[in-house]
């Protein structure tokens, strides 16, 4: 097994001490986008060992919140890693998980993420309305919204606050993420995207 | 079709219309005026048992109105259910501020009260009570809670003994108002969230604990579970409880085989699934097969749950609460 292989396996199990180590010691020997993969792919595992009754909540949430704090650490002591990219920094995006849910975690690795290649995104929380998208999106002129639920009754909302806002702002990509929806429901409602991960949103950014 | 009987009354079918539904009943109101009045609150609930016939009847939601006591904020502009945006707990030290509660001196006082002497010999009454597992998981907030389970298990063993002394005054005043059953709210112990060893070492004790409170002011205790529960149901026949309320997640024809002399199950119908999406074939193929089954066994009280959303139409619920009223196998 190979270093990156024991660090992978250290972040599905949620051993911050040695995730944290390793990374320390290779910031010069790991670039952007292959920690990135590492880190998709660890969550990519601890989503199918949830699927399989291997973990539960606690243990998927210990991961996630890891996974942030590496993205976090990276981009702090690597800059010029995170500038190699070529995700266009210029763009503007607002990412809100939808009015009714207030879940979080995905969101935010998600922002920490995108921060990190120096993009504009504007984190407008958790419960957020109509209003509160549409107020955002007139201030600040994003060409891309990402929307999240991560609850079926929440789902609904999510419909509701997406339409409103494609009526709005016709011209807007809106995409949808979380665990209430899929690519399927993504269609039916005619978003322009879902994303199953970090992993889909930088591939989808780098090549627009 | 064969009724359960508890404290002297059959019991057949429960859907227990808690606030989810109650404000879209009197969907002319705005949801945050529906909690905050309660006037229209005792209305309602009235006007809902009248017009849906349920065998038992839920009083009032008082999760959120326990949880604002205990400092977390609720948004309560958002469709039909308060959301608790904001937690209690952020450090150790947040667990002294949290201190007993009571349901006398609130709205409750009114309300519980005047409800229980509406229904007496019609229908039996039910509150829920969050158990200390699920007050302390929106306490200290969901994700933290359920790292700290991991990370932090003696933070979390404290907490839960300090929120178990502020929930239990709760269990005796609602006996003195006259209320029948309690519902012990505790969703967030699900197998769907949590492992069977992490709901053995951190929920059931609690749940045992409320449970003898509970008998011990002779009112009937129904534990209720979110989701998927049969990989801990045997612990949540140990507890005691009463009444065992699962979701139609789980194989209802397995569990009631592990149920004890004198317990019941409350198999609840999918709110979203079967009430709402595919509810033709929902009545059409699941409801005969779960009266049948409820009819062979004597032990499943056949419910709708009380997440119903205000997306369902009165008229789905008349016409189940009628196919159950009317099943007659032979």
């Amino acid at each position: 097994m190979n270093k990156f292989e024991i660090f992978k396996i250290s972040v599905i199990n949620g051993d911050e001490d040695k995730a944290v180590s390793f990374l320390e010691a290779n910031y010069q020997n790991i670039g952007y986008t292959e920690l990135m993969e590492l880190l998709g792919e660890a969550m990519i595992e601890v989503g199918n060992k949830y699927k399989t009754g291997e973990f539960f909540i606690p243990e998927m949430l210990i991961s996630s919140q890891l996974t942030g704090l590496l993205f976090e650490l990276f981009c702090k002591n690597n800059p010029d890693a995170v500038n190699n990219t070529v995700i266009d920094s210029s763009m503007g995006i607002i990412f809100g998980t939808v009015q009714g849910d207030i879940h979080t975690i995905g969101k935010d690795i998600i922002v920490k993420a995108l921060s990190c290649c120096g993009l504009n995104i504007i984190d407008i929380g958790v419960n957020v309305s109509y209003e509160k998208f549409k107020n955002s999106i007139e201030k600040h002129n994003p060409e891309i919204v990402m929307m999240s639920a991560f609850t079926t009754a929440t789902r609904r909302n999510l419909e509701k606050i997406f339409k409103e806002l494609k009526n709005s702002h016709p011209d807007l990509k809106i995409f949808i993420g979380g665990a209430a929806v899929n690519s399927k429901y993504a269609d039916e409602i005619r978003a322009d995207g879902f994303f199953e991960n970090i992993i889909e949103i930088i591939k989808y950014l780098k090549n627009r | 079709m064969k009724s359960i009987k508890i404290n002297d009354q059959q019991i057949q079918y429960a859907p227990i219309f808690d606030g989810y539904f109650y404000s879209s009943f009197h969907s002319q109101e705005k949801p945050s005026e529906f909690w905050k009045n309660e006037d229209i609150l005792i209305k309602t609930i009235k006007k809902s048992a009248d017009f849906f016939n349920p065998d038992i009847v839920m009083l009032e939601e008082t999760a959120p109105a326990n949880m604002m006591m205990m400092g977390c904020k609720i948004d309560l502009s958002y469709g039909f259910v308060p959301l608790f945006v904001s937690k209690a707990v952020n450090s150790k030290s947040d667990i002294e501020k949290i201190t007993p509660f009571s349901k006398k001196g609130g709205a409750a006082q009114r309300i519980i009260p005047e409800l229980t002497r509406h229904f007496k010999g019609q229908r039996l009454t039910t509150c829920a009570v969050k158990a200390p597992f699920e007050t302390a998981f929106v306490m200290r907030g969901g994700s933290e809670f359920m790292i700290d389970l991991k990370k932090d298990p003696v933070f979390i063993t404290e907490m839960l003994d300090v929120v178990w002394d502020a929930v239990k005054p709760v269990i005796k005043d609602l006996a003195e108002f006259g209320v029948d059953i309690i519902t012990i709210k505790d969703s967030v112990a699900s197998s769907s969230l949590i492992s069977p060893a992490t709901y053995e070492q951190f929920a059931f004790l609690l749940e045992k604990k409320m449970v003898e409170e509970i008998k011990f002011n002779n009112m009937i205790p129904l534990l209720h579970i979110c989701k998927k529960s049969s990989p801990i149901f045997k612990l949540m026949v140990n507890t005691g409880a009463s009444i065992l309320e699962c979701d139609s997640q789980n194989n209802f024809e397995e569990i009631i085989n592990l149920l004890k002399k004198d317990q019941c199950l409350k198999g609840n119908i999918d709110s979203v699934s079967e009430l709402e999406e595919d509810f033709e074939i929902f009545y059409k193929n699941r409801l005969p097969n779960l009266c049948k089954l409820s009819d062979q066994s004597g032990k499943i009280i056949i419910s709708t749950g009380d997440s119903i959303t205000p997306n369902t139409s009165h008229d789905k619920l008349l016409k189940i609460e009628k196919f159950v009223r009317n099943y007659d196998n032979e």
